[in-house]
């Protein structure tokens, strides 16, 4: 949601971005092949991240059927979005926004800290937002307890990753 | 091949990039599409395409509707924009050859293909560099190539020897020409007027979205003039023939009718051994003709008068030209207006041979 939209904002700054949509090729193809780049991309981080986690936190995994199918909506659902905004948004306001979105993923949304430490007006806003869905996606697959797994997160990330697609799309075939 | 016809382009914010562009590429012919920035030639490029939405009017490729569908039209059409290719993280060879099985060629022709065209643009020392480490030209010739690796039956070309040197920009026009001969309709745009000159079958000149004029170079260039160029510190008097003349430092420039080259040649030699005299050539003509159109219509409209299409008969192609557009000529002289064309064939016969001495590196 961060860095495939900057790189698209460069790619655009370069002329790049306008090269790419002469080439003979379906305009899905080239977001399809976007989206597996950074699919690709993603996963090293991801496990890394959970094997440092399990190593320095002692942290006991009980990894469900849906971790891989809930990795890979996270990341596609991340990338649809930001690409979304890349493509509708000229480059500054694209690395403007992919700023903002840093800072309310990390500051203001319940993913390092409990959702009750927000104030009422934004744990509201935050159920909309993909943000605290996407952590508890990945959480839930990694630590399913014996109550099961919540449907809702997912069905919020699927309408995200719905809407960036279909932005992507839209964008993509749209001619002056 | 390609038909555009009364082609129109009103951008959001109501600049009208093309206003009302008719032209014609045949298979083979090679037509070189001149103007000011911003006169809307990108513009025009970028709907044949499938980039930009015409507003109006309508473009024929191949007996189909490119606007309707413009994936169709980007796998037939072979083109080169202006802006950069994405090179990073990948060598010249490599793009090239991607592009090349992109576009459906088999891996062993496009590698054969991508070898002879570094070795045809003198660039294979650079062959097996990284895109970011490559000078500009260098970017530019590897985005040709990348254009013609696997060429479609139309190639379009947006400036592609911006940046180039002039040793590769030779090298450059040689492969456009080979292309034309192969069969391929190609349009270029290009602001080296002197060295498209050479290679172009047709020029069309827009000007603020508009066709200014169309026809071959040669048709185009002021009727039968040469320049004298003398360098002489003295300040030797003009002589009567001299239809305009100039000095800028040691520099004397004179234009004449041809008619007085022997004289000239003659004067000059009285006044120093430091001269030349040369036809006046295509970019002669489109400064003047963009400079002021309106206050030059003459200049305009000699193509009309010397077309080679129907030599102003308007009926009876002697060249072979497909259509020849009379632009806004035909309706100032009075004459078939409301018809843009003057006359038209359906068929082309073949090419004939260049003259002697016009593309001394073909």
């Amino acid at each position: 949601m961060v860095m495939a939209p900057q790189l698209v904002a460069t790619a655009k700054t370069e002329g790049t971005f306008t090269y790419n949509q002469t080439l003979p090729v379906p305009r899905t193809a080239v977001v399809v092949s976007e989206v597996t780049i950074w699919l690709f991309v993603a996963a090293p981080g991801l496990l890394l991240g959970l094997l440092v986690a399990v190593l320095r936190f002692d942290l006991a995994l009980r990894v469900s059927w849906l971790a891989v199918p809930a990795m890979v909506l996270v990341a596609l659902t991340a990338t649809t979005v930001g690409l979304a905004i890349a493509y509708a948004a000229p480059p500054p306001v694209t690395n403007m926004v992919t700023q903002l979105i840093v800072f309310i993923a990390l500051m203001f949304s319940p993913i390092n800290f409990p959702v009750d430490r927000l104030p009422e007006w934004l744990q509201t806003v935050q159920q909309v937002l993909p943000f605290q869905h996407l952590a508890q996606v990945v959480r839930d697959s990694l630590t399913a307890g014996p109550g099961g797994i919540s449907a809702a997160p997912y069905a919020v990330l699927v309408a995200w990753c719905a809407i960036g697609f279909a932005s992507t799309l839209r964008i993509m075939t749209r001619r002056d | 091949m390609l038909y555009i016809d009364n082609l129109t382009k009103v951008y959001r914010r109501g600049m009208r990039a093309n206003d009302g562009i008719s032209l014609a590429v045949a298979g083979g012919e090679l037509l070189g599409l001149l103007g000011h920035n911003g006169a809307g030639k990108t513009t025009l490029l970028n709907q044949v395409v499938g980039l930009a939405r015409p507003t109006g009017g309508t473009i024929t490729l191949l007996g189909r509707d490119p606007v309707a569908e413009p994936a169709w039209a980007r796998s037939v059409c072979s083109f080169q924009p202006q802006a950069h290719a994405p090179l990073t993280g990948v060598t010249v060879r490599q793009t090239i050859e991607s592009i090349g099985r992109i576009r459906g060629g088999h891996r062993r022709a496009v590698r054969r293909r991508t070898a002879e065209l570094l070795a045809a643009l003198d660039i294979e020392q650079w062959a097996d560099q990284p895109g970011e480490r490559l000078s500009g030209g260098a970017r530019r010739l590897t985005a040709f190539c990348m254009a013609v690796v696997e060429p479609g039956r139309l190639i379009m070309l947006d400036e592609p020897t911006n940046d180039v040197d002039p040793a590769r920009r030779r090298l450059l026009w040689a492969q456009v020409r080979q292309l034309a001969a192969a069969g391929h309709g190609v349009v270029l745009v290009t602001h080296n007027i002197a060295e498209a000159e050479r290679v172009i079958d047709t020029v069309v000149v827009l000007h603020h979205g508009r066709v200014a004029a169309t026809g071959p170079p040669a048709a185009l260039a002021p009727d039968r003039q040469l320049r004298l160029e003398v360098r002489v510190t003295a300040a030797p008097a003009v002589p009567a023939w001299a239809l305009r003349s100039s000095r800028a430092g040691d520099r004397l420039t004179i234009t004449l009718a041809a008619e007085h080259a022997q004289p000239a040649l003659a004067w000059a030699a009285s006044v120093t051994s430091r001269f030349s005299l040369n036809p006046v050539g295509l970019e002669e003509f489109y400064l003047t003709l963009t400079a002021n159109p309106e206050a030059n219509p003459d200049a305009a409209l000699d193509f009309v008068a010397v077309c080679s299409c129907c030599a102003g008969r308007r009926s009876g192609c002697a060249t072979g030209s497909r259509w020849c557009w009379s632009s806004r000529s035909s309706s100032r002289r009075g004459s078939s207006s409301g018809s843009r064309s003057c006359c038209r064939r359906s068929t082309r016969p073949p090419r004939a041979t260049s003259p002697p001495g016009r593309r001394p590196w073909a």
